[in-house]
């Protein structure tokens, strides 16, 4: 009994012990510690998708171009963007162009190696080895000659007409002086590269120690003399797989703020809530960014159901959207009316809207040929039941919860959804890219800010088994019109005029639904009240982007 | 004992090979492969791009001249480049087994110190009311998740709880201060340790609590206890020397099945605890299509499986001298 007795009082001194003490340790104002669901594969970005890798990259690279918080472009390496306007961008005969890009002067590499035009050729060719397996190439593979003017000056000679040709190449520059024997001792080096060792790094941090599956510590680059200096010394990126572990760690003190890589919408919405009630977390602060990630619902448009405009005209309008984002998201995100987010430069406020509305709804399809049926289900003409199926990536409970407000929705005019869903890696290795879906899939899209219309609605971007199914348009849309104004998008270079053509074939789009735009998504990031000038962008422009400016109040 | 050993040895060569030919195939039915997980990311890539890129990276070989890269390469000690970390697979292993190790044989340690005694004294007190009270928290144990009981531990010591000096009083999660250089006895090191290996152990103690009650009622009811007790022994050599070691005999076949875990990691308890051990590194691989570490690690879960086996048939012939092999 007395041991009992000893047992119960230790562990009642330990807690009150505990308890005496509150209130978090002392900031160190040196250092900055970033909360992240995902781990980069890798920091060659050259061979990583990841966001969590553009993320951890963002501070340790400049490139010619950056893009800030409102996604305005400015001049980071580069002393300038070239334009028509300013004559650095020119167009010539045969529909070629030139685009001329001046360095400014004094950058330098983290081991103090000026970087020069001789820098962005040797990036440009790598980039187009076919060995090193560098994924995308949009941009360089239209360049047939790179020229060197002078140390700070490189004109690129495109041998087609190209509306983005002003933003550079498709991935920042790496250092010739390291990289070319790296390189020359072939595709494997050059993928086992140590990039916690080997140089790469010219922006305003560099890599000091990355421990696999637990962090990765950043210090800054004192030989950084880009835009700014770093203001905090220290940045470390902590990797926590669980994002309710991870926003334990940030009630705790653990860590200072949380990324869009790593917030889920729900914990975001819970956070915000206790901050606001005063309950928990009350240093910290919530921000919702509109992102451009589109959740929507594609149609496949080879269906003779689907085939009919009308039909999926009935379908749109008898889900109640704003209902939905209201319920599900406390209004912070929002419905969308065609596939661009409001934040796109070519975004048309004025596209055809569908209200909901069950009688608009009915009437349609009974223009289309659908009745009810005895049993309440919509029939045509050949007593086919319109029985649609539905797939989406199974454990998404967002998705999930869509799915099942539509069911219930669409019953009340008479058809019946199906839900079939499957693991992600079925949905995205299979079903969707492959089209080998009946009626419908529900996933998002995230496009860079730059998204045009081309990849996913032009009819040559059809994922078929010939071009191995590489293509975007999975509904399939054929439109003449569509095709027109996507291709046109691409060779136009005055910003008024591209703006234009957005708009119609946004409006074209929302007529035609060849998808069912549903809502865009925000990004979710936390980060202490006294952490200044941490600005998410909602695009895949990394967090990070200004990190050299991010510093402590106080 | 020496002949049955060599032949237990040689049957696991075919029985591994077959094994890596059945892993290695139904990691090839699933669908996609990275590349196409790229161009879903991606809406640049063209075909060209991707073929390009399978090229690069070898999926576009059929099955069995991929199996058989492997396989060469795999009895040579090469077990491949990761496609997701970028690294050698035998570097991406030795990073997280030590880890693993740690975390597992904490956790082993903790579940044996907890278990035995509890156990014993279940036995000795059948039916009193601390029997009672640890077969109800022995069923808690069993049916609580492990995720959940996770968070649990960690909103209680870490949110809710502080430390002398202001800080969460337990780590949420990690294995380590950042840039700590503390030794691994050292409390630095310890309090990242003690929640997950107690969340991974909860299972072991609670069920081996009820497994060492039950044997070691069967076993104080037998003649030689009585034998031993009428001898005037003390009760306490009763139980230790006599009861307690035969009690221990069926524990060996329980303990021999933990073996695979020590090295397979638990993909549960080291997510909720960023723990970096091979469970997630396993359950990772297979989601990012990592072919060459999935069959690693898969591969070396099947080999302890197997020695795990044989080990607890060899302790059978040495604790029981009823049992022998030929």
């Amino acid at each position: 009994m007395t041991k009992r007795l000893a047992i119960t009082l230790t562990m009642v001194l330990v807690l009150a012990l505990a308890l005496v003490a509150n209130g978090f340790a002392a900031r160190n104002p040196r250092e900055i510690i970033i909360g992240m669901a995902q781990e980069p594969d890798t920091l060659n970005n050259m061979l990583s998708d990841m966001s969590a890798t553009s993320q951890a990259v963002g501070g340790l690279t400049d490139d010619l171009l950056e893009r800030d918080g409102n996604w305005k472009l400015f001049p980071q390496m580069a002393t300038q963007i070239p334009t028509i306007e300013n004559g650095l961008w020119k167009v010539l005969p045969g529909d070629k162009m030139q685009v001329t890009w001046q360095l400014k002067k004094g950058l330098r590499w983290r081991d103090g190696r000026e970087i020069t035009a001789e820098d962005f050729e040797f990036t440009w060719k790598v980039i187009m080895n076919d060995d090193l397996g560098v994924p995308s190439r949009e941009v360089s593979e239209m360049i047939e000659k790179f020229e060197i003017k002078d140390k700070y000056t490189f004109v690129l000679h495109f041998k087609q007409l190209y509306h983005l040709a002003n933003l550079g190449l498709d991935y920042n520059p790496i250092p010739k002086h390291i990289f070319e024997p790296i390189v020359k001792s072939g595709a494997k080096a050059f993928a086992e590269a140590d990039f916690t060792k080997v140089v790469f790094e010219n922006g305003p941090y560099m890599v000091k120690e990355w421990v696999r599956g637990s962090h990765l510590v950043t210090v800054a680059n004192p030989r950084y003399n880009g835009t700014e200096k770093a203001k905090v010394q220290t940045v470390i990126l902590r990797f926590i797989p669980n994002t309710n572990t991870l926003m334990a760690n940030l009630l705790a003190g653990a860590v200072d703020m949380l990324t869009p890589v790593g917030l889920t919408l729900d914990q975001g919405l819970a956070l915000d809530k206790m901050i606001r009630d005063q309950k928990r977390g009350t240093d910290y602060a919530v921000q919702f960014t509109t992102a451009l990630t589109w959740e929507h619902i594609d149609f496949n448009l080879d269906n003779p159901w689907l085939k009919d405009k009308r039909v999926r005209q009935a379908l749109v309008h008898a889900i109640d959207r704003q209902a939905m984002v209201d319920a599900l998201f406390e209004g912070k995100q929002f419905v969308s009316h065609s596939y661009l987010p409001p934040k796109h430069y070519g975004y048309n406020p004025n596209v055809k809207q569908y209200e909901y509305s069950t009688a608009k709804a009915t009437e349609l399809l009974a223009a289309a040929g659908w009745k009810k049926g005895a049993d309440g289900i919509m029939e045509n003409a050949k007593g086919e039941k319109m029985v649609l199926t539905i797939h989406t990536t199974a454990g998404n409970a967002v998705r999930e919860k869509v799915e099942m407000i539509i069911k219930d929705q669409w019953k009340k005019i008479g058809i019946e959804l199906k839900i079939e869903n499957v693991a992600s890696t079925v949905l995205f290795g299979e079903i969707s890219p492959k089209r080998a879906y009946e009626h419908m899939t529900m996933y998002a899209w995230t496009s860079p800010p730059t998204t045009n219309p081309y990849g996913l609605w032009d009819s040559s971007q059809i994922p078929t088994a010939e071009n191995a199914y590489a293509g975007q348009n999975r509904p399939g849309w054929r439109n003449a019109k569509s095709d027109e104004l996507s291709r046109a998008i691409l060779k136009e270079l005055d910003e008024k005029k591209r703006i234009a053509l957005f708009h119609e074939h946004q409006a074209l789009w929302s007529e035609e639904l060849p998808s069912i735009p549903l809502y865009f998504r925000v990004d979710v990031s936390a980060a202490h009240k006294n952490l200044q000038n941490v600005k998410p962008t909602g695009n895949t422009t990394p967090i990070t982007w200004n990190v050299q400016n991010w510093s402590w109040a106080n | 004992m020496q002949r049955y050993l060599i032949r237990r040895i040689l049957q696991m060569i075919p029985l591994l090979i077959g094994l890596s030919i059945l892993i290695f195939f139904i990691m090839y039915l699933m669908p996609g492969d990275p590349i196409d997980m790229l161009v879903m990311g991606n809406p640049n890539l063209k075909a060209e791009d991707v073929a390009r890129l399978k090229k690069v990276w070898g999926f576009d070989q059929p099955f069995p001249v991929r199996y058989w890269k492997w396989l060469k390469q795999a009895v040579q000690g090469d077990l491949g480049f990761s496609y997701h970390w970028k690294i050698p697979v035998t570097q991406v292993v030795s990073e997280r087994l030590p880890n693993t190790l740690i975390l597992m044989s904490a956790s082993l340690l903790l579940s044996l110190l907890i278990a035995v005694p509890l156990g014993i004294y279940s036995a000795r007190r059948q039916y009193s009311f601390a029997d009672y009270f640890l077969t109800v928290l022995a069923f808690i144990g069993q049916a609580m998740p492990t995720f959940w009981f996770g968070l649990m531990l960690i909103l209680l010591f870490s949110i809710y709880l502080k430390s002398p000096s202001g800080g969460p009083l337990l780590p949420p999660g990690g294995m380590m201060d950042i840039g700590s250089t503390a030794s691994f006895f050292s409390w630095a090191r310890l309090k990242y340790l003690i929640m997950p290996a107690f969340v991974l152990g909860l299972h072991n103690i609670t069920s081996w609590m009820r497994f060492i009650r039950s044997t070691m009622l069967e076993v104080v009811n037998q003649d030689y206890i009585r034998t031993a007790r009428a001898k005037g022994l003390k009760e306490r050599t009763v139980i230790y020397k006599h009861a307690f070691r035969n009690a221990m005999i069926p524990m060996i076949t329980l303990l021999a099945m933990t073996i695979p875990n020590l090295v397979g990691g638990a993909t549960l308890t080291e997510t909720v605890f960023a723990w970096n051990g091979i469970g997630s590194m396993t359950y990772n691989s297979v989601m990012n299509k990592d072919y060459s570490v999935a069959m690693a690690s898969l591969m070396f879960s099947a080999i302890m499986v197997v020695i795990g086996n044989l080990l607890a048939d060899i302790l059978y012939a040495v604790v029981d001298p009823r049992v022998r092999y030929d």
